[in-house]
């Protein structure tokens, strides 16, 4: 997919329309197209439409499932980290809790660096405030933050072997 | 993570697939070159020990990759006593560059032994500046970190790290490209 710094070239051109042009008919200031294009600023899709508009165009989202490229360890821990997340409950949670400290504690004595220190800190608040829908969100998610998070989880010793053993033979 | 910890991976992982020797790759193979109290507290380091089994051929190496995590690795009895995982990687894992068997750095010690003492198994940790050329091509905000702290330290050599960046296989070289721009500055 054309980024939108493309969509918002491609139109120019397609058009005749220079940045003064466009500054003009739409409101925004030349500077700021002009670091839109450069890619010096993010716009967002809400900010392209309106710029599109100006020119006699409209702005088409596609949305569609797109399989991440994932090494062979975060998949795996996302596949581990999946399973125990069907067993994420309120009540579950407080079972854990003494487990989870345990090992917070223990990955804050071996841990060194950014970003694994602030996504200890994330997983120590989420615990703090037994939140479990961001927990779940964490355990499943495959946005780099949540895999990021997962390289420092202190959720270990909680899946059983058996189902451990299940996610690790689907995995390879 | 310590040098100890990374001795008894070493260690154990020989162990699980019958080998006398594995390769470390990821951060912790730093540990080969240099102590903990020894490196920078901003170099971004986990709880995991990467280690490429040798074999030849990746089919095999994955095979046995798969038999350390499941002995040894996330969530395992193993990390649950010891308080760290053992991760199995393949050869598709890291962006090395040529010459990167020829420069491996050898950690065999009593620590590295069977507890018998013998044999004393071998691990093979990546010479400091190719983990640099392979952390650079993956370029993630722990990989800019770990580099970082490492050339701030003065602890890495980024001539030599650029002369390598280059020679990584091909489907890295745009990471290797976008590293090249990243570590200009230090030249």
């Amino acid at each position: 997919m054309s980024s939108r710094r493309d969509v918002l070239h491609e139109v120019m051109l397609e058009t005749g329309t220079t940045q003064s042009d466009l500054a003009r008919l739409s409101g925004v200031r030349q500077s700021s197209i002009s670091q839109f294009l450069s890619g010096k600023a993010n716009m967002s899709d809400e900010q392209l439409s309106r710029l599109l508009a100006c020119m006699g165009f409209c702005l088409e989202v596609v949305r569609r499932p797109v399989a991440p490229e994932l090494t062979r360890s975060e998949a795996r821990s996302w596949r581990l980290h999946r399973q125990l997340s069907t067993h994420l409950t309120q009540a579950s949670l407080q079972l854990w809790l003494p487990r989870i400290e345990r090992n917070l504690a223990r990955l804050r004595g071996g841990v060194s660096g950014q970003p694994h220190l602030r996504n200890l800190d994330r997983w120590e608040s989420l615990i703090e405030r037994s939140d479990v829908p961001c927990l779940h969100r964490v355990l499943t998610g495959l946005d780099r933050e949540s895999i990021e998070m997962r390289e420092v989880s202190p959720m270990g010793g909680l899946l059983a072997q058996d189902e451990r053993a299940d996610v690790l033979r689907a995995a390879s | 993570m310590r040098r100890d910890q990374l001795e008894h991976a070493i260690r154990t992982a020989c162990q699980i697939i019958g080998q006398p020797e594995v390769i470390v790759v990821g951060s912790q193979s730093i540990l080969g070159s240099f102590r903990e109290a020894e490196l920078p507290a901003d170099a971004t380091m986990s709880m995991e020990v990467d280690i490429l089994p040798i074999a030849d051929d990746n089919e095999e190496t994955a095979r046995l990759a798969d038999l350390i995590e499941g002995v040894a690795g996330e969530f395992s009895p193993f990390e649950e006593m010891h308080g760290f995982s053992i991760d199995g990687v393949d050869l598709k894992t890291s962006a090395l560059p040529d010459g990167w068997r020829k420069r491996l750095v050898k950690v065999r010690n009593s620590n590295t032994a069977a507890p018998s003492g013998e044999p004393r198994f071998t691990g093979w940790c990546l010479d400091k500046e190719d983990l640099c050329v392979a952390k650079l091509c993956a370029l993630r905000e722990k990989d800019q970190n770990f580099v970082n702290a490492l050339l701030q330290a003065g602890l890495v050599d980024p001539r030599v790290v650029v002369e390598r960046l280059p020679t990584v296989p091909e489907e890295f070289r745009p990471g290797a490209e976008r590293a090249l721009g990243w570590i200009a500055s230090w030249l």
